[in-house]
């Protein structure tokens, strides 16, 4: 068994140890054992559990992503009201008390891939921000987005209290004040209040995947995995 | 700490063109840029026989203001005919003061279809996630490189030594702090140790058995988990006068680590630096990329700073006996300032010859104004 500090470490590919709403908690709870994940020598599927995991997904009319949560909807509508147009936050380092945090627009997705500044904007680079806050801020705000979204879930506690990490990712309505008008990075080195938001860090991990697959090769048809037998065990 | 001023007498006055009339076509050239707190470095390679350069981007915060300097290179007829032609960019580790500008340089430089190079650290930022789809949209080559690699250029050996295959390993599984994924660079020019000689015999190759030219080490954010398996990756033997050593010495060398140039790791970060490995670098010129003032993490740390001068200038012994000052010492910072006016010193040129003659040159540049090479000043 691993022990919470090197869970707390554990990179992305541990599925079975990132926080996630869906089917892995799901199955979890059905199975009533351990997660399953890293120092494992054996894996045996679940074949109630399809293996093919939707990827990133525009809305209808194609353009910005949208996550298949009632959350999002509720957090959209949110963000409008607020006047704070919804951005992709991730904890880009943790030192000392300071949290940085990569801001960026909240993303489309085109061919499978999420798209955050489009290329044929001038101010491309000025997409990216980078913004400061402090750690014990943004953990508070963390477990009240977690809070909402993971309420009447099986182990809503440990999902809620799960300490803050870099990678964790937010889709966040932000207030920004500049504390550094000039600063190099990001033309501004803003602080961060957030008004509302989600923790998306489950998503975020599998969109990385599918990003970084896509950027090593293009993508197979399903019939060339296999025709007969790609949604069972 | 604040970054060490330059005093005005250590530096030449400019003069239009002296810094472009100063990079002869046989030069390798390395600016660290003047970017505040962050990365932005450009390795122009010595010009191929039809005196074309290529170019390596080591990371870009600030696309910008590098795409500038480039443009400005070129138009002064440094980069040779056709354009700037792109070989590889670096994008050392995912932080967002590493890479937010490479997406759009990525674009920019489309068109000669760069090497993107990359520790395969998977990051959820979108400048991250954006430079993968500027790998997909255009087609590129990305690899993800780790210790041992070599890449040959004309004259100049682009090797890797971090991070090692075994940290590299324990990305997915148990987790490293993103700054140890950091990729760190050696560049040794010439990349040669075989010289060819015109006699009245004839056309002659001979081997140099010393140790000639150039290196640079780029460190990137490594810190010392990092460090700890470069050190052990690649040892440094001696003693260098035995016949072994000697043959050594001419196979590959016996130094490894050893490098003219030390592109300071992490900003001047307490956690980037020991004492034996600024000794094992034993470096002729430090460079740190830090805004002045110290930014958001006071960088660069007294503590590593120490060390450097500790390492090239040792006073342990004799504590009652200061260290030279950093200009002394050529410890550079790219937040530094002039004394007395208070104009910013800038970026740092260096200028490599393969006879191992160097000049360093700076720039003059704020960390958000551009680049103009008229006004750069040598040190003396």
């Amino acid at each position: 068994m691993l022990t919470d500090a090197v869970v707390r470490t554990v990179a992305p590919i541990c599925d079975d140890l990132s926080p996630s709403r869906g089917s892995v908690l799901a199955r979890r709870a059905a199975l009533n054992e351990p997660p399953k994940g890293c120092g494992q020598t054996s894996y045996e599927p679940d074949p109630s559990v399809p293996r093919i995991v939707p990827g990133p997904r525009a809305g209808q009319d194609g353009g910005p992503l949208v996550l298949p949560d009632p959350m999002f909807q509720r957090l959209l509508e949110r963000a409008r009201t607020l006047g704070s147009p919804l951005r992709w936050v991730v904890i880009d380092d943790l030192y000392e008390e300071i949290c940085e945090l990569a801001i960026s627009p909240w993303p489309r997705v085109t061919d499978g891939m999420l798209v955050f500044a489009e290329e044929e904007r001038i101010d491309e680079e000025e997409v990216h921000m980078v913004g400061a806050i402090d750690q014990s801020t943004l953990w508070e705000n963390a477990r009240t987005a977690r809070r909402a979204q993971y309420e009447g879930v099986p182990d809503a506690a440990e999902l809620i209290d799960r300490p803050l990490q870099v990678g964790d990712t937010f889709a966040a309505a932000l207030d920004y004040s500049v504390i550094e008008s000039d600063a190099p990075v990001g033309g501004s080195r803003v602080e961060v209040t957030f008004r509302d938001g989600m923790d998306v860090t489950a998503e975020a991990r599998l969109f990385t995947k599918v990003q970084v697959a896509l950027a090593n090769a293009p993508p197979l048809s399903r019939e060339e995995i296999d025709p007969g037998d790609v949604t069972g065990g | 700490m604040a970054a060490t001023d330059v005093p005005d007498d250590t530096l030449e006055q400019p003069a239009s063109g002296s810094l472009v009339g100063a990079i002869k076509p046989n030069a390798l050239v390395h600016v660290t840029v003047n970017v505040g707190d962050g990365d932005t470095q450009l390795v122009l390679l010595p010009a191929d026989p039809n005196g074309r350069r290529r170019l390596i981007i080591v990371d870009a915060i600030r696309a910008s203001k590098l795409e500038k300097l480039i443009d400005d290179l070129d138009q002064a007829g440094v980069l040779g005919v056709g354009g700037p032609l792109v070989e590889i960019v670096v994008a050392t580790h995912p932080h967002t003061d590493h890479i937010r500008g490479v997406p759009r340089i990525l674009t920019r430089y489309a068109s000669s279809k760069p090497e993107l190079w990359e520790p395969g650290y998977r990051h959820a930022t979108g400048a991250y996630l954006d430079i993968l789809g500027r790998v997909a949209r255009h087609d590129l080559r990305r690899t993800v490189v780790s210790a041992g690699m070599a890449r040959f250029i004309g004259q100049t050996r682009v090797a890797v030594l971090a991070p090692s295959v075994s940290l590299q390993q324990r990305f997915d599984s148990y987790g490293i702090d993103v700054n140890n994924s950091s990729v760190s660079l050696k560049l040794a020019y010439p990349a040669t140790q075989v010289v060819r000689q015109a006699t009245a015999m004839g056309v002659t190759h001979s081997v140099v058995d010393y140790d000639i030219g150039q290196s640079l080490i780029l460190g990137a954010d490594a810190q010392m988990l990092s460090w700890s398996h470069v050190l052990a990756d690649f040892p440094q033997l001696g003693p260098r006068s035995t016949a072994v050593t000697k043959a050594l010495r001419i196979a590959g060398g016996t130094a490894p680590l050893r490098a003219a140039i030390f592109k300071v790791p992490h900003h001047g970060s307490k956690h980037g630096l020991t004492l034996e490995l600024i000794e094992a670098i034993n470096p002729k010129v430090s460079i740190v990329s830090s805004v002045r003032g110290g930014g958001s993490y006071s960088f660069p740390h007294e503590v590593a700073m120490s060390q450097i001068r500790e390492a090239v200038n040792p006073r342990a012994g004799k504590p009652a006996v200061p260290h030279d000052p950093d200009h002394k010492l050529i410890l550079l910072y790219t937040g530094s300032t002039v004394t007395p006016s208070g104009t910013p010193a800038g970026s740092v040129c260096v200028i490599c010859e393969p006879n191992g003659r160097r000049e360093m040159w700076r720039l003059m540049d704020g960390a958000s104004a551009d680049i103009d090479l008229n006004q750069a000043r040598m040190m003396k």
